[in-house]
């Protein structure tokens, strides 16, 4: 699904963030990506989303090589890759089922579809009944929710998630890894950049851990560090 | 596709409400250069109207001296004839000459019997060809005749070519005026426009995360921009409508013989480019945005 070969990008200012990166992360793996912050783990999501070029090397998404293509190509390659932030990126007029709905409707899919999947990925997430609730009344941890139902709502192959946890208290974050694990379990990919090393470490996947730009550690079933 | 269309025009109208301000700023500026340009083009069309002739049929009177013979006077006509930018050299006798001025003066008897006698000179009265009609077909004709003594004056072109000179120094202010406020029009609706797109960054950064297309993105904006130019270019012609009724059309009730007016055809076609001119600065400014503040 992800493949990089001797990917590096360095930022102006001389600033490295990912240094001759080599990754393979295949169709429906679950996969940690780990690492203090300011590591490359955002980066490396960009990267993939084609929101910045790499400065060298290949990237690969889905058997496509990124650079070739083209920028009118890009919101293509974008709705097969859900996303997830830290915070969220709702918008705060909009309830949950409109915030959901939005991302249908902006890539132009028909009403009668948007209001079945819509409802079926609130269900999905455990929102059914705050459907009609604003952001602002929600709790992080279903704002996060939401996120989450927005990226998925479309059944991309691939979903990343970039600190979907850094403003989520533990409890509530375990949760939202079950959440990750189910979507994963339908056949999607998910990739999630995180230093939740407690989350990491209970859900005993695939991390690939980073430091100062360098894979230092890939471990199938791995633990957040030693 | 309607779904879309509908949401385009419904997003670039909220924007245009949130910044109220810097919109109703954009729409005067087109507005007003828009006026200008229509008001300079129905004066243009007047001034053509009024005094084109001059330029088109340009005919230069030779006038000729008391004691001219009739020899010198054919001889003269022969001279005439034979530069290559004349078409015509038409001969006014003296008797001609009066009977001319008392038409033109029937409204001024008092004037008439002043006169005593016939103190008007015999005259050719000299076409150029149509592709010689310059004032420079004058000067050659000048010089070809300085040395007839036959010849008293030569008067013609002395005004119409003062006007002329006069007309292409206003074309050049005009344009420059023009170009300017066309200028300040358009970076105020890329000022507009760049609010538009800070007041939805939030908006754009989600379309832009989950794949909408990029002319998804930008329509709402090039509406918006080309909306700003319509409204101005409406604008625009109601003040013109307001100018020519309570201008032109006065100065023609005061000054009749002065017909001040532009016919309706050409006043739809002049308010029809100031449409598409409203819409070209709307589309301009808003494409000028886009590429600075929406990079995608």
């Amino acid at each position: 699904m992800i493949k990089m070969r001797g990917v590096s990008k360095i930022y102006p200012g001389n600033h490295i963030a990912l240094d001759e990166i080599n990754v393979d992360i295949e169709k429906g793996e679950f996969v940690f990506l780990v690492g203090p912050s300011g590591t490359g783990k955002s980066t490396f999501v960009k990267l993939i989303l084609k929101e910045i070029e790499p400065t060298k090397g290949k990237i690969y998404v889905a058997g496509r090589e990124l650079s070739g293509l083209g920028r009118s190509k890009v919101p293509y390659l974008r709705r097969n890759i859900g996303c997830v932030f830290q915070d969220f990126k709702l918008l705060p007029n909009k309830t949950s089922f409109e915030n959901v709905a939005f991302a249908l409707e902006v890539i132009g899919k028909p009403r009668y579809i948007i209001r079945s999947q819509v409802s079926e990925v609130l269900k999905l997430v455990g929102l059914a009944k705050k459907q009609d609730r604003y952001p602002h009344e929600l709790s992080g941890g279903e704002q996060q929710r939401v996120s989450i139902a927005r990226a998925f709502v479309n059944h991309p192959p691939l979903l990343l998630a970039d600190e979907p946890t850094g403003n989520i208290d533990p409890a509530t974050s375990m949760g939202l890894m079950k959440l990750f694990n189910r979507i994963n379990r339908l056949g999607t990919t998910v990739v999630v950049a995180t230093h939740d090393k407690e989350m990491v470490d209970s859900m005993r996947k695939r991390v690939i851990a980073l430091e100062t730009g360098r894979i230092v550690r890939d471990q199938a079933r791995g633990v957040y560090g030693h | 596709m309607i779904n879309s269309i509908s949401y385009y025009v419904k997003e670039a109208l909220v924007s245009f409400k949130r910044n109220g301000v810097m919109s109703i700023a954009a729409i005067s500026t087109v507005a007003i250069s828009l006026f200008f340009i229509g008001f300079f083009v129905i004066l243009a069309m007047i001034f053509n109207t009024k005094f084109g002739h001059l330029e088109t049929e340009a005919n230069v009177s030779v006038y000729l001296k008391e004691t001219v013979t009739t020899d010198q006077t054919t001889g003269l006509q022969k001279t005439i004839l034979s530069m290559k930018e004349v078409e015509s050299a038409k001969y006014i006798s003296k008797g001609e000459a009066l009977k001319r001025f008392k038409t033109r003066m029937k409204d001024s008897p008092g004037l008439l019997d002043a006169l005593s006698g016939n103190p008007l000179p015999a005259s050719f009265e000299v076409k150029f060809k149509e592709e010689f009609r310059t004032p420079d077909s004058v000067d050659k004709l000048r010089d070809r005749l300085k040395n007839k003594e036959e010849v008293d004056e030569i008067i013609g072109q002395e005004v119409v070519k003062r006007l002329f000179a006069i007309a292409s120094v206003a074309r050049w202010i005009f344009v420059t005026v023009i170009g300017l406020l066309c200028f300040a029009a358009i970076t105020l609706i890329v000022n507009a426009i760049r609010l538009a797109i800070y007041a939805r960054r939030k908006e754009i950064e989600i379309m832009r995360l989950v794949g909408a297309s990029n002319w998804f993105i930008r329509w709402p904006f090039i509406i918006e921009g080309m909306t700003s130019g319509l409204i101005g270019a409406f604008t625009a012609t109601l003040l013109l409508l307001i100018a020519n009724s309570q201008l032109f059309q006065r100065v023609e009730n005061i000054v009749p013989f002065l017909s001040f007016s532009v016919n309706q055809t050409n006043f739809v076609y002049i308010v029809l480019s100031l449409f598409i001119v409203g819409m070209l600065i709307g589309a301009i400014g808003s494409g000028l945005a886009l590429r600075k503040f929406l990079r995608i």
